[in-house]
């Protein structure tokens, strides 16, 4: 596939080459990455995120409730998207509401791993994952709350990255919870995330959480030999499996040998993490789904009363686990637990902020896996906390704002990518991408994995 | 925390949704296990810390009070409105 | 026996021309639906943004009531589902309101004044319309987010009086700052109250129940009245506890009674929390300094007025508790006319016409600085009192406003010539010697009779005040 940094270089006639070529290829796969075809704008084609805002799209979230929605504004990252030389170009498979970890949980049905067709992509950006890997997009847009970009990117073996909290704009993209979400590039290489990335952000005054900063490119200035210090987090190692471990342990190596300085770090226990992320991002997600009611758009049910009307209209418009998450929100928000839950889990996310930012004292960047294993088989988790607890090292990433970037190291034995991220402090994605563009070249993972003609 | 069918019922009504009924013991099991995971945070010293957390430092941005027009946004949304008429959205009786 | 316990919610729609969070505009719409945009409809990916202007109109409210300005204000979100609610959540401001410890003064019919309290005011989104029509209910979203000032007094108030004084006083102040066009009908200045009674002496407040909504002054003196008596009434049969609950009751205009709202679920769980799509409201030094701009509010004029120009107390609380009647007045004493003519022309003799046309001053067919000119007239002696009013019925129906022409039109000129009156009076005392001799003789009552006589010679053209100053004259 053609990566976004040539594509950009293409003249229009061999743009609308290259687009009719992918939406063959995309039309024709059976891996269930698109769950539509639409066109907007002109330019190097983007798959995006079924939850973001393409003004004219039937822009649903995976739900069975925004069925009959089509979007009558654009998102400011869409906008901003178009001014750089790309187009909108088909929506992307994901979770629910962006719910869940492994886009099983879409009304769409799931979405295969290109790499092995029994397992997940990942969740909940897997359709902008999948199709990236697969070669049935150049790159894509996902969104990430808790770990939606960075997991199936890791899952799908390509890069995938979360800006700091504020540095895109939010508006356009239906909130799942308000102060994690971030969209983000998914892209084949750390370049194209970059120039993704660059074309997706900036101050947006529509958006009150949209951070103000001098606008200067990153795509353009990248690093490969930038030299850091690289924290890793010996206790979050440990609690992975073997293919992630030995992974880990080879890329450590690697850096080093490229001139890396690693420091080694223990973090407090993922399980607070967890915690803290379950109960504020229901409770945000609860609230932030309560306009879809089928009053003035999607699909409302029969109802002889408008109690009838809200009730029937969620209970049949909502899957399971995004009801879950709803119920589980309004209980740690409700009158006698709302102390001892969510305003707990506030204060606890100070004591996270606060002990990255003491790693980052004596780091550049840290090294941290993204996911305990490789990608699951389809239809292997069954237990929703055993779901949640997957996340563990992609959590706390967003509950403290920081940037992160997920870029594939290794294959397992049976050929399974995996991924590892890394994470900056607050605003510091020049230093991040640097990072990220060194490892990259130190681990040469396309060249090792063969993986650049598909 | 144990999540019984009283609690249950009682968070479906603030939600507004309802959990099919062969569905409710699971539910009931799943959020009982989530949150007896979750009171975990109990396990840290969380004394004198803010209870509020801003993610970016700052007022928030504030707008002059200048109109906008934006009339396609709702000319479109009602014409995909499930129930609309005369540019109204329609609801069935809401009983008092 | 038993001592009433009222406190007051006031929801005042404020008159900036955007939303609070969005920019649509707030002015009347021909077209239901069509003053909305994602945000006050909710769409997937909205996002709210803070109208400084409605910031500001709240800080001037807070320093007309002397209240505390809180620099770092924040928003919560309050969750209940309603049609006309479109996130299903109204942004407000529960944890930390804008403005808090502000006071109202009133005047009391006795003449002395008592200081209520304001706890707190704060932000808030307005919700859209529903409308019943038959088996469906109509929303309109136009409404839907407009700036609301939700100011909450505290417990003061011991009778409907006091209320309503206490509701006319802000209702009087938010137009005199111009932060609402405070519009009862229209539903831009709403009531809730919130009514309670104990014995008299106990310290402990009894159960507080809510009458919410109610849109005229009369109505919530009616409201007051009925649940005092309802709740004196539950307590003095011993059934205090099973009828007296903490309730939201509706009050029914047509029977003037409070209805009870119990058949709904039980008391609704907001689950308050902090607004994550937006940061404090921190009010900076411009926004301070444009609070800062106020009018000359009601309390201030009252005082200006009596000490400046004399007037009655009394007088100045009629004329201060309407804008546009301070306006009126305060042209006419601008224009020269004398502020206690002023006040009588203006209160009596304008006002009255204009009730009987049912018209507002601000819809009075005779401007002020007309009727200034009329009140100068009279002071001159150009025309008496009585052609006065006779020069006000006609312009109250005529569309002619020359003073001047009109008077000579009219025929209502005074002969205020001392020479002429003599001439009259000379010739009225000559034609009664006899009257003359009784009244130097004691009959003071005749003296009437003599101004009477020369008033009807003079066809009541003569200046009385002259006639009666040179009889006397000529009678010593």
């Amino acid at each position: 596939m053609i990566t976004l940094k040539e594509a950009l270089t293409k003249s229009k006639e061999e743009l609308s080459e290259i687009v009719a070529d992918l939406e063959s290829k995309a039309k024709q796969s059976d891996l269930n990455a698109y769950v539509g075809f639409e066109k907007s704008g002109e330019g190097v084609p983007i798959l995006i995120k079924d939850n973001i805002q393409v003004k004219g799209w039937p822009v649903t979230s995976a739900s069975k409730i925004l069925q009959g929605y089509i979007a009558p504004y654009e998102a400011t990252a869409i906008v901003n998207l178009k001014k750089h030389g790309m187009m909108a170009f088909g929506r992307a498979n994901m979770d629910e509401f962006a719910m869940g970890s492994t886009t099983e949980s879409s009304f769409y049905g799931p979405t295969k791993n290109p790499h092995d067709p029994t397992r997940v992509p990942g969740g909940s950006s897997g359709g902008s994952a999948a199709a990236v890997a697969a070669g049935i997009a150049i790159a894509a847009l996902g969104s990430d709350t808790g770990g939606s970009i960075r997991q199936p990117a890791a899952y799908c073996g390509v890069v995938g990255m979360k800006p700091t909290y504020g540095r895109v704009s939010r508006y356009g993209l239906a909130a799942y919870a308000s102060s994690l979400d971030q969209i983000g590039p998914i892209a084949q290489n750390v370049e194209d995330a970059a120039i993704l990335y660059d074309a997706i952000k900036g101050h947006d005054p529509k958006d009150s959480t949209s951070a103000e900063f001098e606008y200067e490119s990153i795509a353009d200035r990248l690093d490969r030999n930038a030299k850091m210090t690289i924290a890793v987090i010996d206790n979050y190692v440990e609690e992975a499996d073997a293919d992630v471990r030995n992974a880990f342990e080879e890329t450590v190596r690697r850096l080093k040998e490229a001139g890396h300085r690693i420091v080694h770090k223990t973090m407090k226990n993922t399980k607070y993490d967890i915690a803290t992320y379950y109960i504020l991002a229901t409770a945000e997600a609860a609230t932030n789904l309560a306009r879809y009611d089928g009053i003035r758009y999607g699909r409302r049910a029969a109802a002889n009363n408008t109690q009838e009307l809200f009730f029937n209209t969620r209970s049949e418009g909502f899957g399971e686990e995004v009801k879950r998450r709803i119920l589980l929100g309004n209980f740690v928000l409700s009158s006698g637990y709302y102390d001892a839950y969510y305003v707990k889990a506030q204060k606890v996310r100070h004591l996270i902020r606060d002990a990255y930012n003491a790693v980052f004292e004596e780091a550049d960047v840290i090294l941290s896996p993204v996911a305990p294993s490789v990608a699951p088989k389809l239809g292997s988790i069954h237990d929703p906390l055993e779901m949640y607890k997957s996340d563990m090292y992609t959590l706390g990433v967003n509950l403290a704002g920081l940037p992160a970037i997920s870029l594939p190291v290794a294959k397992n034995a049976e050929g399974m990518p995996v991924g590892l991220q890394l994470i900056a402090k607050a605003f510091d994605e020049k230093r991040l991408f640097d990072a990220a563009a060194s490892m990259e070249k130190a681990i040469a993972y396309h060249d090792t994995y063969n993986e650049r003609e598909r | 925390m144990q999540i019984d069918s009283e609690l249950l019922t009682k968070l479906e009504t603030l939600s507004h949704l309802r959990v099919a009924d062969d569905k409710k013991e699971e539910i009931m099991r799943q959020l009982t296990d989530i949150l007896g995971y979750v009171e975990n945070l109990n396990e840290l010293d969380t004394e004198g810390l803010d209870p509020f957390f801003s993610m970016l430092e700052g007022g928030t941005p504030m707008r002059e009070d200048v109109t906008h027009k934006e009339e396609n946004v709702a000319r479109e949304i009602l014409a995909h409105a499930p129930m609309a008429e005369e540019d109204f959205f329609i609801v069935p009786a809401i009983i008092e | 026996m038993f001592e009433t316990v009222i406190g007051l919610e006031v929801h005042v729609q404020l008159n900036t021309k955007t939303k609070l969070f969005c920019s649509c505009p707030t002015s009347f719409a021909e077209h239901q639906n069509s003053n909305t945009c994602p945000t006050c409809l909710a769409l997937p990916g909205a996002l709210p943004v803070v109208n400084k202007e409605a910031a500001i109109k709240a800080m001037r409210f807070a320093n007309a009531i002397e209240a505390q300005i809180d620099e770092a204000s924040r928003f919560d979100r309050k969750s209940y589902f309603y049609p006309d609610s479109p996130s299903a959540y109204q942004i407000t401001q529960f944890y930390a309101p804008i403005l808090r410890d502000g006071k109202v003064t009133i005047d009391l019919a006795d003449g002395t004044q008592k200081t209520i309290r304001v706890t707190e005011a704060h932000l808030e989104a307005d919700a859209g319309k529903n409308m019943h029509e038959g088996a469906v209910s109509k929303v309109d979203l136009n409404r839907a987010g407009t700036p609301l000032l939700e100011i909450v007094s505290a417990p003061d108030m011991r009778s409907a009086d006091e209320a309503v004084a206490y509701l006319k006083k802000l209702h009087a102040t938010v137009r005199y700052l111009d932060i609402s066009d405070a519009n009862m009908q229209e539903g831009s200045f709403r009531c809730d109250v919130n009514i309670s009674i104990r014995p008299k002496g106990q310290e402990a407040f009894g159960t507080r129940v809510e009458v919410k909504n109610i849109n005229s002054f009369r109505f919530v003196a009616q409201a007051i009245a009925y649940e005092v008596q309802r709740q004196t009434e539950a307590y003095e049969d011993g059934v205090y506890e099973q009828e007296v609950v903490q309730e939201t009751r509706l009050f029914d205009v047509n029977k003037g009674v409070t209805r009870s709202m119990r058949g709904k679920e039980e008391a609704a769980d907001y689950r308050y929390f902090p607004e994550p799509d937006l940061r404090p409201l921190i009010v900076t030094e411009e926004m301070k300094a444009a609070a800062r701009e106020l009018p000359e509010l009601p309390d201030q004029k009252v005082a200006r007025y009596t000490s400046e120009w004399k007037i009655k107390r009394d007088d100045a609380l009629v004329i201060v508790a309407d804008k546009n009647l301070a306006n009126y007045f305060e042209t006419l004493v601008a224009e020269g006319a004398a502020p206690k003519q002023a006040v009588t022309w203006l209160t009596s003799e304008l006002t009255g016409r204009l009730n009987k046309l049912s018209k507002s001053i601000e819809e009075s067919p005779v401007e002020a600085t007309t009727l200034a000119t009329l009140i100068k007239r009279i002071e001159e002696g150009v025309i008496s009192g009585k052609g006065g009013k006779e020069l006000l019925d006609h312009m109250m129906e005529n569309n002619e406003r020359d003073v001047d022409a009109l008077i000579e039109k009219l025929g209502l000129e005074q002969v205020s010539d001392d020479g002429a009156i003599l001439a009259m009076i000379d010739e009225i005392l000559a034609d009664n010697e006899d009257k003359v001799a009784e009244y130097k003789a004691g009959k003071e009552k005749l003296f009437g009779f003599f101004v009477g006589q020369v008033m009807k010679a003079s066809k009541g053209s003569a200046n009385p005040g002259k006639v009666n100053q040179l009889l006397k004259e000529r009678l010593s």
